[in-house]
């Protein structure tokens, strides 16, 4: 093993040998690679959609988008009035202009809905009328009464268009289905396209090329344009509330970017002192800098070529290289600064500080790699894409450093010996290092000790772990006066749900839906839907082909409740579908295909936390086993049955992407020390800080989600790098000298500044994103941080302790 | 002096070819569609409609519908029965289309299971006929003062000269009422048929085309025989409706009381 390591430390010699003689060479060579991945870094796009956390082949999104190119989109804008009476002139003009503006105005909409233009289909003698609610617009309040009267009594529209206490009303906007990309209504390009578009007609076959959902970009434009509306109406005592699940993701994008930004900013203004105050030259802070902001922009730039989109989760990704990637140039600089300093040229202390740092550098490079690797199998989507390009990420990091780092040091005059500062440096060191030094020494005199406090504090974790709780809950992201997030609560509240979950029935049987006795069943089920009440959640509405179905029954039955039901006969069904579909309403296809073999019911449900919705669930699946049996295929589909599927993948994610690391780490400890029993020694002190962090988070309360699952994958690939510094001395001095302690305290003598100075810029890399405007961000940064904190100190406390119980009482 | 009296020339020869050019397509556009509009058309008529109906997914529903039609002064008057598919056969539909535009359509519809003639008030005409892609105003025919027709060019379709005819509704009411904001028919020269049309549905990013896909004289009446309307958005064909006439027949003896509510209840 040492034979290997000193072959390569060698090598890594030569190579710094060959980058100080070609080191122009170098420098283009490497810049010029960087030029592709970097080019492509204006086309990089955002996804924040509720979408976006699971794969693209999920069966969850497979049935999702199968559901969307049947029935449109699922998602809808809803805007809440709470007006002192809705049924009241001033308030319906209002209405009517906003309604107006919002058709003609917001872009990628497919349709508005509202008391304006609610479809009315009523019976009055032998005449059945099909109109807009408010078409012929009240000439008096008596009228206006009547209108108020019957849009109450009218169960079509509760909670849809308005609350059951008939104090609120909505303006619902749905958006387009699918991306305007591609699908040019250009005039020009309507004519010219003249004989393709016909030349394709000589046969019956309608274009199936797959087509694009609509974009985030658009669904942002359109969420911009509703803002901009209602911004002119909005006042204190005229609130507008405006929510949907498109809307929280349009928010959370927002603050993303913002966030993105600030962090990057933060970090680099931290670095930078940090780089300043630890070399103190100019040179030494830009040169890192220009390094870890090529390794980022690579690394966004391969991301971008490859076509993904930055998610949610995938903002850490920027900080998180700065902060690591910056640690390998110190690694290096603060070698060859003392060779410089010492007086030496730049040449030899070019190759000294690849030859004694090269190696180091390339196996903690390699945990980190590892630890972040484990997430690349994961079900969610933006974690499995941060499996893959953050280890990229850090090669680039890795290479850029080994190999552009020291050309450009090769290329930089400097000014030999700082002495006035040596002396002050020294001693400053010195007594830090004689403080690291104090923890090694206390160790391993009290190593029981500290033992059995580590071991009772890794039992209080558990304790705590046995009590943790994972969740997945978009909306509390959200800082909680915030508008978007205030908005969603209230529209929960009053008209009892802003998301929907969607129930697509297949008999696969043309006019397999004209069955009374299948109609009638769906019915129960939607009565019953509305009826289940769970902790904090409920179907607030459910409404399907059998409801539109009642409606016109009734209609045709001169408006008599009795009639608000499945009408008998298989003949009449299909006449009344027939009628209704000939009666200028297209809100048939949004609920049935046009064969009715399928029957979608869609079932409102307020925004929560995904876990709460299992027990609701299970529930329905059970009456629809109850009422079909299975007889037929049904799929449970739409935004809730995403955000459920996403939390159950992040229970998952977690428990595979613990377990890889853990092997992928432990086998790499185990190489890198060269020596089994040491290697899964080290890995005690390497695992206790994620105990303690996930049992402090059990003790909280505070949950696993999307972020706070990522903490201990991450954790751990960086704290084995201290792990790594600690062992790999420790091995060497005690080989020499044979004794524990003395090998414990040259060990941090030599070690300890750095892996100090490391944990702390890593530490303040994962304390920025406490300054996030996102909750879950928040607490992914300060749990981190904290995590990496406890790594040093378990480095410095309980690695000394477990080698004088392992090694030191052997030789004595 | 010599550049002068060819110029003068030249000008007075463009004159005289510009003319007779402008003399052989003198009609303007209102005149085209006048024409078009008012194409004999038998007074009476009688056929078997087949509709194909062809979703994005391919699926196709295909219903048989008796339509007779006859003229009653300016207005006209429609009756359909439909043949099958069987679960609803005999639902039928009267209509009187008005000739004064301020008067909405007048429309009954019997539903057999149901034993009940309905009166339906649907003022709107933009809505789907009988849930193809032909709308309502599609198969009535169009107050042309509300229109501003302007020729765009002469061209030749399937080896027929026709002239290409851009219509736009003068106010945002007809296009809400039709359902279209702008239209691009294709008339042919010789009999003043429309056998090609690009409509823009109005706020939609949708077109329709519709072509004439057999077109026969029957009776002395140019008659489409076989009519395609696609729904596209961009280059995505989203749905598809094939209308086919069978057994047309023109100028019939028909009893009065053929287009009565009376008539719809007893069937055909």
């Amino acid at each position: 093993m040492d034979k290997i390591r000193h072959k390569l430390d060698a090598g890594f010699a030569r190579m710094g040998e060959f980058i100080y003689k070609y080191r122009w060479l170098t420098i283009i060579v490497v810049l010029l690679s960087l030029i592709p991945p970097i080019l492509q870094l204006p086309h990089v796009t955002l996804d924040t959609s509720t979408e976006s956390f699971l794969h693209e082949n999920d069966p969850a999104i497979v049935d999702y988008n199968e559901f969307r190119d049947q029935f449109g989109r699922d998602e809808l804008m809803i805007l809440a009035f709470n007006p002192p009476e809705v049924f009241d002139f001033s308030f319906l003009d209002k209405l009517r202009e906003i309604h107006n503006r919002l058709e003609t105005e917001v872009p990628h909409i497919e349709e508005v809905t509202s008391l304006i233009n609610a479809r009315v289909t009523r019976g009055k003698k032998d005449e059945l009328i099909v109109e807009d609610l408010l078409e012929k617009w009240p000439k008096n309040e008596i009228e206006l009464q009547a209108i108020k009267n019957f849009v109450l009594d009218n169960p079509t529209y509760r909670n849809l268009l308005i609350s059951e206490n008939g104090k609120f009303t909505t303006i619902v906007i749905r958006t387009n289905n699918y991306s305007a990309v591609g699908a040019e209504s250009d005039d020009d390009l309507a004519l010219e396209n003249f004989e393709e578009d016909f030349a394709d007609e000589t046969s019956t076959d309608l274009s199936t090329a797959p087509r694009e959902f609509l974009t985030d970009a658009e669904n942002s434009e359109a969420v911009a344009a509703v803002q901009e509306i209602i911004a002119g109406y909005k006042s204190a005592d005229f609130p507008i509330y405006f929510s949907g699940s498109n809307v929280v993701a349009d928010y959370i994008k927002r603050a993303m970017q913002n966030d993105m930004a600030r962090f990057i900013r933060l970090t680099l203004i931290a670095i930078a002192l940090f780089l300043l105050i630890l070399f103190r030259r100019i040179v030494a802070v830009v040169w890192p800098l220009l390094i870890v902001i090529l390794s980022l922009l690579a690394t966004v730039g391969l991301m971008t070529l490859t076509g993904t989109p930055l998610k949610l989760p995938t903002t850490i990704l920027p900080s998180f290289l700065l902060a690591v990637g910056i640690g390998y140039c110190v690694h290096i600089l603060s070698l060859f600064f003392r060779r410089i300093n010492a007086g030496e040229d730049k040449r030899s202390a070019i190759i000294f500080s690849l030859e004694h740092a090269g190696l180091p550098i390339v196996l903690t490079s390699l945990t980190t790699a590892g630890g972040l690797l484990s997430f690349a199998s994961s079900g969610l989507a933006p974690i499995s894409e941060l499996g893959i390009f953050a280890p990229y990420g850090v090669m680039i990091a890795l290479f850029l450093s080994l190999v552009l780092l020291p050309a450009l040091l090769a290329i930089t005059p400097f000014r030999p010996v700082k002495i006035p500062k040596r002396t002050s440096e020294k001693k400053y060191t010195g007594r830090l290092d004689k403080f690291i030094i104090s923890f090694g020494s206390f160790a391993t005199r009290r190593h029981w000790l500290v033992l059995s406090i580590s071991a009772l504090l890794i039992i209080v974790a558990l304790v705590g772990i046995a009590q943790i709780d994972f969740a997945h809950k978009p909306l509390e992201w959200l800082p909680k006066n915030e508008a978007t997030r205030i908005a969603t609560q209230k529209i929960d509240t009053e008209l009892r749900g802003s998301i929907s979950m969607e129930l697509v029935l297949d008999k696969r049987e043309e006019n397999g839906w004209y069955s009374y006795e299948d109609l009638q069943k769906l019915n129960e089920v939607g009565q019953f839907a509305e009826s289940i009440e769970k902790p904090e959640v409920f179907f607030g509405r459910a409404f399907s082909l059998a409801d539109i179905l009642k409606e016109i029954n009734k209609a045709l039955h001169e408006n008599s409740d009795e009639f608000h039901a499945i009408p008998q006969g298989r003949e009449l069904i299909a006449q009344e579908f027939l009628l209704f579909e000939n009666s200028g309403s297209d809100d048939l296809e949004d609920f049935t295909d046009s064969q009715f073999s399928k029957a979608r019911m869609m079932l409102k449900s307020p925004f929560r936390d995904a876990k709460a919705y299992k027990p609701l669930f299970s529930s329905l699946k059970q009456k629809l086993t109850e009422e079909f049996g299975n007889d037929i295929d049904i799929k449970l589909t739409g935004i809730m049955v995403l955000l459920v599927t996403t939390l159950d993948e992040v229970m998952t994610s977690m428990v595979e992407s613990y377990f890889y690391a853990f092997v992928i780490i432990t086998f790499l400890m185990m190489l890198m020390i060269g020596s089994i029993r040491m290697g899964a020694l080290s890995m005690i002190p390497n695992l206790m800080p994620i105990l303690l962090t996930l049992g402090f988070m059990g003790w909280f309360g505070l949950t696993l989600d999307v972020f706070t699952l990522l903490i201990g994958s991450i954790a751990l690939g960086l704290a084995v790098d201290d792990t790594i510094h600690f062992m790999h001395n420790f091995r060497r001095y005690y080989n020499e000298s044979g004794d524990v302690s003395i090998a414990v305290q040259k060990t941090l003598e030599i070690a300890g500044r750095a892996m100090l100075f490391t944990t702390l810029i890593l530490t303040a890399g994962f304390f920025i994103f406490m300054f996030a405007s996102m909750g879950n961000l928040f607490n992914f940064g300060l749990l981190t941080g904290f995590t990496i904190s406890m790594a040093l100190l378990a480095d410095f406390l309980l690695a000394p302790a477990l080698m004088q119980i392992f090694y030191g009482t052997k030789k004595s | 002096m010599r550049t002068k009296y060819i110029l003068t020339i030249l000008v007075v020869f463009f004159i005289v070819v510009s003319v007779q050019h402008s003399g052989a397509q003198s009609l303007t556009a209102l005149e085209i569609v006048t024409k078009m509009q008012d194409r004999e058309d038998g007074d009476n008529s009688i056929s078997d409609m087949e509709m194909i109906l062809i979703d994005k997914n391919k699926k196709t529903r295909v219903r048989k519908i008796r339509t007779f039609t006859k003229d009653k002064g300016e207005d006209s008057q429609r009756i359909m029965f439909f043949l099958s598919p069987s679960d609803v056969k005999g639902t039928g539909f009267l209509t009187y289309d008005f000739d004064d535009y301020g008067k909405d359509d007048d429309q009954w519809l019997y539903l057999p299971a149901l034993k009940k003639v309905k009166r339906i008030s649907a003022s709107d005409k933009s809505s789907s006929f009988m849930g193809s892609d032909f709308n309502y105003s599609d198969m009535t025919s169009k107050n042309l003062p509300d229109y501003n027709f302007t020729l765009m060019k002469e061209l030749e379709i399937d080896g027929v000269k026709a002239w290409q005819i851009q219509s736009i509704p003068k106010t945002t009411e007809i296009m809400d009422e039709t359902g279209y904001e702008k239209g691009v028919i294709f008339i042919r020269q010789d009999n003043f048929v429309a056998i090609r049309g690009i409509y823009w549905v109005y706020k939609s990013n949708r077109r329709k085309y519709m072509e004439v896909k057999n077109l026969q004289i029957i009776d002395g009446v140019w008659t489409a025989t076989e009519i395609h309307m696609t729904t596209k958005e961009g280059r995505e064909s989203i749905h598809k409706t094939i209308i086919k006439h069978h057994d047309v027949r023109y100028n019939q003896e028909l009893n009065e009381n053929l287009f009565t509510t009376r008539q719809l209840e007893k069937g055909l």
